[in-house]
Protein backbone atom coordinates (compact mmCIF):
# COMPACT_ATOMS: atom_id res chain seq x y z
CA UNK A 1 0.00 0.00 0.00
CA UNK A 2 2.85 2.36 0.85
CA UNK A 3 3.95 2.39 -2.79
CA UNK A 4 0.78 4.33 -3.66
CA UNK A 5 1.96 7.13 -1.40
CA UNK A 6 4.69 7.75 -3.99
CA UNK A 7 2.86 6.66 -7.10
CA UNK A 8 -0.33 8.72 -6.78
CA UNK A 9 1.45 12.10 -6.30
CA UNK A 10 3.83 11.16 -9.15
CA UNK A 11 0.87 10.43 -11.37
CA UNK A 12 -0.86 13.68 -10.42
CA UNK A 13 2.28 15.72 -11.02
CA UNK A 14 2.87 14.07 -14.39
CA UNK A 15 -0.75 14.55 -15.35
CA UNK A 16 -1.00 18.21 -14.41
CA UNK A 17 2.37 19.01 -15.95
CA UNK A 18 1.26 17.51 -19.23
CA UNK A 19 1.21 20.15 -21.99
CA UNK A 20 -2.33 19.27 -23.02
CA UNK A 21 -3.63 19.62 -19.50
CA UNK A 22 -1.77 22.86 -19.01
CA UNK A 23 -3.06 24.16 -22.32
CA UNK A 24 -6.61 23.28 -21.36
CA UNK A 25 -6.38 25.01 -18.03
CA UNK A 26 -5.00 28.01 -19.84
CA UNK A 27 -7.98 27.95 -22.19
CA UNK A 28 -10.34 27.82 -19.25
CA UNK A 29 -8.52 30.82 -17.86
CA UNK A 30 -9.74 32.92 -20.79
CA UNK A 31 -6.68 32.78 -23.01
CA UNK A 32 -8.37 30.69 -25.66
CA UNK A 33 -7.79 31.22 -29.33
CA UNK A 34 -4.74 31.77 -31.48
CA UNK A 35 -2.31 29.20 -32.80
CA UNK A 36 -2.64 25.84 -30.95
CA UNK A 37 1.05 25.06 -31.43
CA UNK A 38 2.02 28.40 -30.00
CA UNK A 39 -0.43 27.90 -27.13
CA UNK A 40 1.05 24.50 -26.33
CA UNK A 41 4.50 25.96 -26.41
CA UNK A 42 3.50 28.77 -24.12
CA UNK A 43 1.68 26.40 -21.84
CA UNK A 44 4.79 24.61 -20.75
CA UNK A 45 7.14 27.48 -20.18
CA UNK A 46 8.47 27.64 -16.64
CA UNK A 47 6.59 30.86 -16.09
CA UNK A 48 3.20 29.32 -16.91
CA UNK A 49 4.01 26.21 -14.93
CA UNK A 50 4.77 28.41 -12.00
CA UNK A 51 1.26 29.81 -11.91
CA UNK A 52 -0.52 26.54 -12.68
CA UNK A 53 1.36 23.82 -10.84
CA UNK A 54 0.91 22.74 -7.26
CA UNK A 55 4.45 23.93 -6.59
CA UNK A 56 3.48 27.53 -6.48
CA UNK A 57 6.33 29.73 -5.37
CA UNK A 58 4.07 31.53 -2.92
CA UNK A 59 3.28 28.28 -1.15
CA UNK A 60 6.95 27.53 -0.58
CA UNK A 61 8.31 30.84 0.63
CA UNK A 62 7.24 34.42 0.95
CA UNK A 63 6.81 36.59 -2.15
CA UNK A 64 10.17 38.28 -1.54
CA UNK A 65 11.97 35.10 -2.41
CA UNK A 66 9.70 34.33 -5.33
CA UNK A 67 12.25 35.05 -8.04
CA UNK A 68 14.94 33.15 -6.23
CA UNK A 69 12.85 29.98 -5.97
CA UNK A 70 11.56 30.35 -9.50
CA UNK A 71 15.08 30.50 -10.89
CA UNK A 72 16.03 27.47 -8.86
CA UNK A 73 13.06 25.49 -10.14
CA UNK A 74 13.64 26.60 -13.69
CA UNK A 75 17.21 25.47 -13.43
CA UNK A 76 16.15 22.02 -12.22
CA UNK A 77 13.34 21.47 -14.68
CA UNK A 78 14.73 23.17 -17.77
CA UNK A 79 15.60 20.00 -19.69
CA UNK A 80 12.37 18.27 -18.74
CA UNK A 81 10.29 21.23 -19.87
CA UNK A 82 12.19 21.54 -23.12
CA UNK A 83 11.32 17.94 -23.89
CA UNK A 84 7.69 18.58 -23.12
CA UNK A 85 7.63 21.66 -25.29
CA UNK A 86 8.98 19.86 -28.30
CA UNK A 87 6.54 17.02 -27.73
CA UNK A 88 3.62 19.41 -27.51
CA UNK A 89 4.75 21.24 -30.62
CA UNK A 90 5.13 18.05 -32.59
CA UNK A 91 1.74 17.02 -31.23
CA UNK A 92 2.07 13.56 -32.66
CA UNK A 93 0.73 11.56 -29.74
CA UNK A 94 -2.63 12.59 -28.34
CA UNK A 95 -2.60 13.38 -24.64
CA UNK A 96 -5.23 10.73 -24.00
CA UNK A 97 -3.04 7.98 -25.49
CA UNK A 98 -0.06 9.16 -23.50
CA UNK A 99 -1.97 9.22 -20.27
CA UNK A 100 -3.48 5.78 -21.00
CA UNK A 101 0.04 4.43 -21.54
CA UNK A 102 1.09 6.04 -18.27
CA UNK A 103 -1.85 4.51 -16.40
CA UNK A 104 -1.08 1.06 -17.85
CA UNK A 105 2.58 1.49 -16.89
CA UNK A 106 1.63 2.46 -13.34
CA UNK A 107 -0.79 -0.45 -13.04
CA UNK A 108 1.89 -2.92 -14.10
CA UNK A 109 4.56 -1.42 -11.88
CA UNK A 110 2.46 -1.03 -8.77
CA UNK A 111 0.10 -3.97 -8.86
CA UNK A 112 0.71 -6.48 -6.08
CA UNK A 113 2.34 -9.68 -7.30
CA UNK A 114 -0.03 -12.60 -7.57
CA UNK A 115 -0.12 -14.75 -4.51
CA UNK A 116 1.75 -18.00 -4.87
CA UNK A 117 -0.65 -19.97 -2.69
CA UNK A 118 -3.53 -21.20 -4.74
CA UNK A 119 -4.86 -24.47 -3.36
CA UNK A 120 -7.78 -24.59 -0.93
CA UNK A 121 -5.52 -26.45 1.50
CA UNK A 122 -3.58 -23.19 1.81
CA UNK A 123 -6.56 -21.36 3.26
CA UNK A 124 -7.57 -21.23 6.89
CA UNK A 125 -11.26 -21.53 7.63
CA UNK A 126 -11.19 -18.76 10.24
CA UNK A 127 -11.09 -15.42 8.35
CA UNK A 128 -9.28 -13.65 11.20
CA UNK A 129 -6.53 -16.28 11.24
CA UNK A 130 -6.35 -16.24 7.45
CA UNK A 131 -5.85 -12.47 7.55
CA UNK A 132 -3.02 -12.83 10.07
CA UNK A 133 -1.51 -15.68 8.06
CA UNK A 134 -1.46 -13.56 4.90
CA UNK A 135 0.15 -10.66 6.73
CA UNK A 136 2.83 -13.04 8.00
CA UNK A 137 3.37 -14.52 4.52
CA UNK A 138 4.25 -11.02 3.30
CA UNK A 139 6.50 -10.42 6.30
CA UNK A 140 8.54 -13.62 5.92
CA UNK A 141 11.20 -13.70 3.24
CA UNK A 142 11.65 -16.70 0.98
CA UNK A 143 15.13 -17.96 1.99
CA UNK A 144 16.07 -19.06 -1.52
CA UNK A 145 14.56 -16.23 -3.60
CA UNK A 146 15.69 -12.71 -4.39
CA UNK A 147 13.65 -10.16 -2.45
CA UNK A 148 10.49 -12.21 -2.52
CA UNK A 149 8.24 -12.95 0.38
CA UNK A 150 6.89 -16.44 0.87
CA UNK A 151 3.49 -15.09 -0.25
CA UNK A 152 4.89 -14.57 -3.74
CA UNK A 153 7.14 -17.60 -3.99
CA UNK A 154 6.39 -21.10 -5.16
CA UNK A 155 9.68 -22.54 -3.86
CA UNK A 156 9.31 -25.72 -1.82
CA UNK A 157 10.62 -24.06 1.32
CA UNK A 158 8.14 -21.18 0.93
CA UNK A 159 5.29 -23.68 0.81
CA UNK A 160 6.78 -25.31 3.90
CA UNK A 161 7.07 -21.99 5.71
CA UNK A 162 3.48 -21.07 4.87
CA UNK A 163 2.35 -24.44 6.21
CA UNK A 164 4.46 -23.85 9.33
CA UNK A 165 2.83 -20.43 9.87
CA UNK A 166 -0.68 -21.87 9.46
CA UNK A 167 0.12 -24.67 11.87
CA UNK A 168 1.55 -22.23 14.42
CA UNK A 169 -1.48 -19.93 14.13
CA UNK A 170 -3.84 -22.85 14.62
CA UNK A 171 -1.81 -23.82 17.70
CA UNK A 172 -2.61 -20.37 19.12
CA UNK A 173 0.83 -18.80 18.77
CA UNK A 174 1.09 -15.03 18.45
CA UNK A 175 2.61 -13.37 15.37
CA UNK A 176 5.61 -12.26 17.44
CA UNK A 177 6.31 -15.78 18.67
CA UNK A 178 6.09 -17.19 15.14
CA UNK A 179 8.49 -14.57 13.79
CA UNK A 180 10.85 -15.05 16.74
CA UNK A 181 10.88 -18.81 16.12
CA UNK A 182 11.72 -18.31 12.45
CA UNK A 183 14.45 -15.80 13.34
CA UNK A 184 15.95 -18.38 15.64
CA UNK A 185 16.12 -20.93 12.82
CA UNK A 186 16.96 -18.64 9.92
CA UNK A 187 18.43 -15.50 11.44
CA UNK A 188 17.25 -11.91 11.00
CA UNK A 189 17.24 -12.20 7.22
CA UNK A 190 14.06 -14.25 7.32
CA UNK A 191 11.89 -11.15 7.70
CA UNK A 192 11.37 -8.63 4.92
CA UNK A 193 11.99 -5.77 7.38
CA UNK A 194 15.11 -6.28 9.47
CA UNK A 195 14.75 -5.60 13.21
CA UNK A 196 16.13 -2.36 14.64
CA UNK A 197 19.15 -3.31 16.74
CA UNK A 198 22.84 -2.49 17.13
CA UNK A 199 23.69 -4.33 13.93
CA UNK A 200 21.06 -2.58 11.82
CA UNK A 201 21.13 1.02 13.08
CA UNK A 202 23.22 2.09 10.07
CA UNK A 203 20.79 0.37 7.73
CA UNK A 204 17.76 2.10 9.21
CA UNK A 205 19.07 5.59 9.88
CA UNK A 206 21.67 6.12 7.15
CA UNK A 207 19.09 7.28 4.55
CA UNK A 208 17.83 9.98 6.93
CA UNK A 209 21.36 11.12 7.75
CA UNK A 210 22.21 11.27 4.05
CA UNK A 211 18.98 13.14 3.34
CA UNK A 212 19.81 15.75 5.99
CA UNK A 213 23.28 16.19 4.54
CA UNK A 214 21.82 16.37 1.04
CA UNK A 215 19.44 19.14 2.08
CA UNK A 216 22.25 21.03 3.84
CA UNK A 217 24.52 20.62 0.80
CA UNK A 218 21.77 21.83 -1.57
CA UNK A 219 21.09 24.81 0.69
CA UNK A 220 24.78 25.76 0.83
CA UNK A 221 25.21 25.40 -2.94
CA UNK A 222 22.09 27.44 -3.73
CA UNK A 223 22.96 30.14 -1.23
CA UNK A 224 26.50 30.42 -2.60
CA UNK A 225 25.19 30.60 -6.17
CA UNK A 226 22.67 33.20 -5.15
CA UNK A 227 25.29 35.36 -3.43
CA UNK A 228 27.53 35.17 -6.49
CA UNK A 229 24.64 36.37 -8.65
CA UNK B 1 34.93 26.76 8.18
CA UNK B 2 34.27 26.28 4.44
CA UNK B 3 36.73 23.39 4.38
CA UNK B 4 34.90 21.71 7.24
CA UNK B 5 31.63 21.98 5.31
CA UNK B 6 33.20 20.23 2.33
CA UNK B 7 34.93 17.53 4.38
CA UNK B 8 31.99 16.74 6.68
CA UNK B 9 29.80 14.95 4.06
CA UNK B 10 32.79 12.88 2.98
CA UNK B 11 33.45 11.97 6.58
CA UNK B 12 29.82 10.96 7.15
CA UNK B 13 29.79 8.88 3.95
CA UNK B 14 33.06 7.20 4.99
CA UNK B 15 31.63 6.34 8.43
CA UNK B 16 28.43 4.99 6.90
CA UNK B 17 30.38 2.98 4.32
CA UNK B 18 32.47 1.49 7.12
CA UNK B 19 29.33 0.55 9.09
CA UNK B 20 27.73 -1.03 6.01
CA UNK B 21 30.84 -3.06 5.23
CA UNK B 22 30.96 -4.23 8.86
CA UNK B 23 27.29 -5.19 8.58
CA UNK B 24 27.91 -7.16 5.40
CA UNK B 25 30.99 -8.91 6.74
CA UNK B 26 29.38 -9.79 10.02
CA UNK B 27 28.09 -13.34 10.02
CA UNK B 28 24.46 -13.62 10.94
CA UNK B 29 24.28 -15.06 14.41
CA UNK B 30 21.84 -17.85 13.77
CA UNK B 31 21.15 -19.58 17.02
CA UNK B 32 20.64 -22.87 15.25
CA UNK B 33 24.14 -24.03 16.06
CA UNK B 34 24.50 -25.41 19.59
CA UNK B 35 20.72 -25.41 19.89
CA UNK B 36 18.89 -28.62 20.85
CA UNK B 37 17.42 -30.54 17.94
CA UNK B 38 13.92 -29.14 17.31
CA UNK B 39 11.01 -31.26 18.38
CA UNK B 40 9.57 -33.33 15.57
CA UNK B 41 7.72 -36.55 15.00
CA UNK B 42 7.72 -37.95 11.48
CA UNK B 43 6.55 -41.33 10.17
CA UNK B 44 9.34 -43.73 9.36
CA UNK B 45 9.73 -45.01 5.85
CA UNK B 46 8.71 -48.68 5.41
CA UNK B 47 7.87 -49.05 9.11
CA UNK B 48 4.14 -48.84 9.44
CA UNK B 49 2.93 -46.93 12.51
CA UNK B 50 6.41 -45.99 13.76
CA UNK B 51 7.71 -42.45 14.05
CA UNK B 52 11.12 -40.84 14.23
CA UNK B 53 11.38 -38.19 16.94
CA UNK B 54 14.21 -36.00 18.24
CA UNK B 55 14.65 -38.45 21.11
CA UNK B 56 15.67 -41.21 18.68
CA UNK B 57 18.71 -39.14 17.71
CA UNK B 58 19.99 -38.85 21.28
CA UNK B 59 22.99 -40.75 22.55
CA UNK B 60 25.00 -40.90 19.35
CA UNK B 61 26.81 -38.50 17.13
CA UNK B 62 24.75 -38.51 13.97
CA UNK B 63 24.24 -36.82 10.66
CA UNK B 64 20.73 -35.74 9.66
CA UNK B 65 20.24 -35.23 5.94
CA UNK B 66 17.26 -33.54 4.31
CA UNK B 67 16.79 -34.91 0.82
CA UNK B 68 14.11 -35.44 -1.83
CA UNK B 69 13.70 -37.82 -4.74
CA UNK B 70 13.38 -34.91 -7.19
CA UNK B 71 16.61 -33.28 -6.04
CA UNK B 72 19.59 -34.10 -8.24
CA UNK B 73 22.37 -33.00 -5.82
CA UNK B 74 20.67 -35.21 -3.20
CA UNK B 75 21.13 -38.18 -5.51
CA UNK B 76 24.77 -37.26 -6.16
CA UNK B 77 25.63 -36.88 -2.47
CA UNK B 78 24.37 -40.39 -1.69
CA UNK B 79 27.83 -41.54 -2.79
CA UNK B 80 29.42 -39.47 -0.01
CA UNK B 81 26.97 -40.76 2.58
CA UNK B 82 27.67 -44.33 1.54
CA UNK B 83 31.37 -43.69 2.19
CA UNK B 84 30.55 -42.12 5.58
CA UNK B 85 28.36 -45.01 6.57
CA UNK B 86 30.54 -47.82 5.21
CA UNK B 87 34.04 -46.59 5.99
CA UNK B 88 33.51 -44.40 9.04
CA UNK B 89 30.46 -46.03 10.62
CA UNK B 90 28.63 -42.72 10.92
CA UNK B 91 24.95 -42.94 11.70
CA UNK B 92 22.98 -41.02 9.10
CA UNK B 93 19.30 -40.20 9.39
CA UNK B 94 17.47 -39.19 6.23
CA UNK B 95 14.45 -36.90 6.19
CA UNK B 96 12.62 -37.04 2.88
CA UNK B 97 11.19 -33.58 2.22
CA UNK B 98 7.79 -33.50 0.46
CA UNK B 99 8.12 -37.08 -0.76
CA UNK B 100 5.70 -39.95 -0.81
CA UNK B 101 6.94 -43.39 0.38
CA UNK B 102 6.86 -44.82 -3.16
CA UNK B 103 9.06 -41.97 -4.40
CA UNK B 104 11.58 -42.61 -1.62
CA UNK B 105 11.49 -46.31 -2.48
CA UNK B 106 12.42 -45.61 -6.11
CA UNK B 107 15.13 -43.17 -4.99
CA UNK B 108 16.94 -45.56 -2.65
CA UNK B 109 16.65 -48.44 -5.10
CA UNK B 110 18.32 -46.27 -7.72
CA UNK B 111 20.96 -44.45 -5.67
CA UNK B 112 21.46 -46.74 -2.67
CA UNK B 113 20.46 -46.41 0.97
CA UNK B 114 23.15 -45.12 3.32
CA UNK B 115 20.58 -44.17 5.97
CA UNK B 116 20.16 -45.66 9.40
CA UNK B 117 16.52 -44.56 9.31
CA UNK B 118 14.44 -42.55 6.85
CA UNK B 119 11.60 -40.31 8.04
CA UNK B 120 8.97 -38.81 5.77
CA UNK B 121 8.36 -35.07 6.05
CA UNK B 122 5.45 -35.18 3.64
CA UNK B 123 3.73 -32.03 4.85
CA UNK B 124 6.99 -30.16 5.40
CA UNK B 125 6.38 -30.00 9.14
CA UNK B 126 9.97 -30.37 10.28
CA UNK B 127 11.93 -28.33 7.74
CA UNK B 128 11.19 -24.76 9.02
CA UNK B 129 12.22 -25.59 12.58
CA UNK B 130 15.54 -26.92 11.25
CA UNK B 131 16.11 -23.68 9.37
CA UNK B 132 16.17 -25.46 6.05
CA UNK B 133 16.69 -23.30 2.96
CA UNK B 134 17.11 -25.51 -0.07
CA UNK B 135 17.86 -29.16 -0.58
CA UNK B 136 20.12 -30.88 0.18
CA UNK B 137 21.08 -29.85 3.70
CA UNK B 138 22.82 -31.84 6.40
CA UNK B 139 23.30 -31.38 10.14
CA UNK B 140 25.79 -32.93 12.53
CA UNK B 141 24.18 -33.75 15.88
CA UNK B 142 26.15 -34.45 19.04
CA UNK B 143 25.32 -37.15 21.57
CA UNK B 144 23.46 -34.63 23.70
CA UNK B 145 21.12 -33.94 20.80
CA UNK B 146 22.41 -30.51 19.90
CA UNK B 147 22.97 -29.24 16.37
CA UNK B 148 26.70 -28.64 15.96
CA UNK B 149 27.10 -28.10 12.25
CA UNK B 150 24.83 -27.10 9.38
CA UNK B 151 25.96 -28.00 5.87
CA UNK B 152 24.07 -26.24 3.10
CA UNK B 153 24.29 -27.92 -0.29
CA UNK B 154 25.69 -31.17 -1.56
CA UNK B 155 28.14 -33.15 0.58
CA UNK B 156 31.03 -33.93 -1.76
CA UNK B 157 33.40 -36.84 -1.06
CA UNK B 158 36.17 -34.37 -0.13
CA UNK B 159 33.88 -32.77 2.48
CA UNK B 160 34.01 -35.99 4.50
CA UNK B 161 37.72 -35.60 5.27
CA UNK B 162 37.77 -31.84 5.26
CA UNK B 163 34.63 -31.04 7.26
CA UNK B 164 32.65 -33.94 8.67
CA UNK B 165 35.39 -36.14 10.14
CA UNK B 166 37.17 -33.29 12.00
CA UNK B 167 33.83 -32.14 13.51
CA UNK B 168 32.89 -35.66 14.51
CA UNK B 169 36.37 -36.24 16.01
CA UNK B 170 35.99 -33.01 18.00
CA UNK B 171 32.59 -34.09 19.28
CA UNK B 172 33.94 -37.50 20.26
CA UNK B 173 36.80 -35.83 22.13
CA UNK B 174 34.32 -33.55 23.94
CA UNK B 175 32.30 -36.58 24.94
CA UNK B 176 35.34 -38.42 26.28
CA UNK B 177 36.44 -35.41 28.31
CA UNK B 178 33.13 -35.25 30.14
Amino acid sequence: MSRYVFVIPTFLVLFFRHPRVLRRSKSVGGLNGGDPVKRASQACTPHMLDSRSAFSSASLVGNDDKDYWRSFREFLSASFLRKQESRAINNRIPAFAEMTALVIFLIFTTISPALAMTGPEEKLSDPALEKRARALYYEVRCPVCDSQSIAESNAGISTALRAHIRKSLLAGQSDEVIIAGLRQSYGNDITMTPPVNNATYALWYAPFILLIFGVIAAFVVIRTANRQQ
Amino acid sequence: MTRVIYVLPLLVIAILAYLFVQLLLKEDTIELINRPVPEFSLPLFAQEGKNLTQKDLEGNIAVVNFFASWCLPCAVEMQSFKIMQREHAIRIFGIAFNNRPEEVDIFIKKFGNPFYEIALDQNSQAAPAWGMNALPESFVIDAKNRIRYHHIGMVRPEHIEEIFLPIIAKLKAEEQNR
